[in-house]
């Protein structure tokens, strides 16, 4: 169209110098009149860009492959139409058809996009549930597992222990047996202290503290066993009736325990493994209102400690309420 | 006048005016138009366009309304124009609506998951509390 009308012109205009200027105003001016000429018609730009942009959609092809033809057509016929300087009406009709064709196309390309969406969204949530239930299955069986293992365990411990106390039991009654075999003033028994010796009255002075020779077979035998088991301790404790004051026969006891003390030092056994202690009037096993009681409180007990050297709680905690 | 009709040359006559009469009023009632613009309507209607679409369907039915008035005046070429305006925004307003309705689906699906995912944690850390 523009080069229509310049070419034109140039035809008419006459090639002076003066009219050369004038030609060329001319030719600027005819020119910014052909380019306004053509009507604009706004409802024909709207219909290009909204084409343009339902073609720059990717998915439009396969979303909306009719409207995405149909509106191409309708925007040919519309340029057409203003080629070919049809009544506006015409033009216009046919760019709405093409924008409209156009946004149906891109609504619909929109939705194909969420129905996408809501598929891979829908697998999401399967894989989420899945996911959860593993979850919770694992979850189940691991601590299934765990109070398995702690049942077993448990029961392990049980049984240990259980072994243990026999073990225990048994060595403790083979040394009483072992100790009752043995000739002499012994007498073991099993107590809570664990297993304790006694030593009677007779085999001390009265009021002394020298061990008589009758105690000779007694402390041979008390020596032979600790050799025999070297992992053991004894604790020498003295014991004496009420009669006199206590400051006195704890002083009696200590001094018996002493006693008992050196005499297996005397036979080969480290001081460190024999505990002397006096506990003085403190613990009768007997009543002091006769003779006889009194008799039976004036004694020396020997308690033999666990086998890893340690005493049991009731007797260690004798020795130590003595100390203080 | 009967006289004059039943004459073969009458006849002859009246027959090429006819055929120019129907020629000078244009093309016929669009039919076509008209009726895929009504089909257009009532689809948007059945899609719920009157809750997404309702600017588009008013459009529609504004234009069906002018393309019928249109046609009734023989004005055949606007009835057409009218018509086929009028099937578009009705399309228009059908594929609005299906589009808006499947966004919300989406954001519908996507807050169940996230519902879902935060059960799932609160599950989680309340089963580590116990252990």
């Amino acid at each position: 169209m523009k080069i229509l009308c310049v070419s034109r012109f140039l035809e008419t205009g006459a090639p002076t110098r003066l009219n050369l200027v004038a030609g060329t105003g001319a030719i600027l001016l005819a020119l910014s009149a052909c380019t306004t000429t053509p009507e604009r018609i706004p409802e024909l730009d709207q219909a290009r860009s909204t084409v343009e942009s339902l073609e720059r959609q990717p998915q439009a092809r396969q979303a909306a492959s009719i409207q995405l033809t149909n509106a191409r057509e309708a925007l040919q016929r519309a340029e057409a139409a203003l080629e070919d300087g049809q009544p506006v009406e015409h033009i216009r009709h046919e760019a709405y058809l093409a924008r409209r064709n156009a946004e149906i196309g891109l609504a619909m390309t929109s939705e194909a996009e969420a129905a996408r969406e809501i598929s891979q969204a829908e697998a999401r949530r399967r894989e989420v549930q899945l996911e959860a239930r593993t979850a919770e299955a694992e979850r189940a069986r691991s601590m299934a597992e765990q109070r398995a293992m702690q049942a077993e365990r448990s029961q392990q411990e049980a049984r240990a222990s259980q072994a243990v106390a026999e073990a225990a039991i048994e060595e403790a009654n083979r040394l009483a047996d072992e100790l009752n075999a043995m000739e002499g003033e012994l007498e073991a028994e099993r107590t809570e202290r664990g297993l304790v010796l006694t030593l009677g009255d007779v085999l001390f002075d009265t009021d002394g503290d020298d061990l008589k020779a009758g105690a000779d077979v007694s402390m041979d035998r008390l020596a032979a066993f600790l050799k025999e088991n070297p992992q053991r301790r004894l604790m020498v404790e003295g014991h004496t009736d009420s009669r006199g004051e206590a400051e006195y026969n704890k002083d009696l006891s200590e001094r018996r325990a002493d006693s008992v003390t050196e005499a297996l030092v005397e036979r080969g056994i480290p001081s460190d493994r024999i505990r002397p202690v006096g506990l003085g009037e403190e613990y009768p096993v007997a009543g002091n209102d006769t003779s006889a009681g009194m008799q039976q409180n004036r004694r020396v007990e020997i308690v033999v400690s666990n086998s890893d050297g340690t005493f049991p709680a009731p007797a260690e905690q004798r020795a130590v309420a003595a100390r203080d | 006048m009967n006289k004059l009709w039943k004459t073969p040359g009458t006849m002859l006559l009246a027959l090429p005016l006819a055929i120019l009469c129907a020629c000078a009023s244009g093309p016929d009632r669009p039919f076509q138009d008209l009726a895929r613009a009504e089909a257009s309507i009532e689809q948007a209607d059945q899609t719920g366009a009157r809750e997404y679409g309702a600017t588009e369907l008013a459009a529609a039915r504004d234009k069906l309304a002018k393309a019928r008035a249109a046609a009734d005046s023989d004005d055949n070429v606007v009835a057409s124009r009218y018509a086929k305006e009028a099937a578009v925004d009705a399309e228009l307003a059908t594929a609005i609506t299906r589009n808006r309705k499947a966004e919300l689906a989406v954001e519908e699906l996507n807050r169940s998951i996230e519902t879902l995912r935060e059960e799932i944690a609160r599950n989680q850390s309340r089963s580590g509390d116990r252990q």
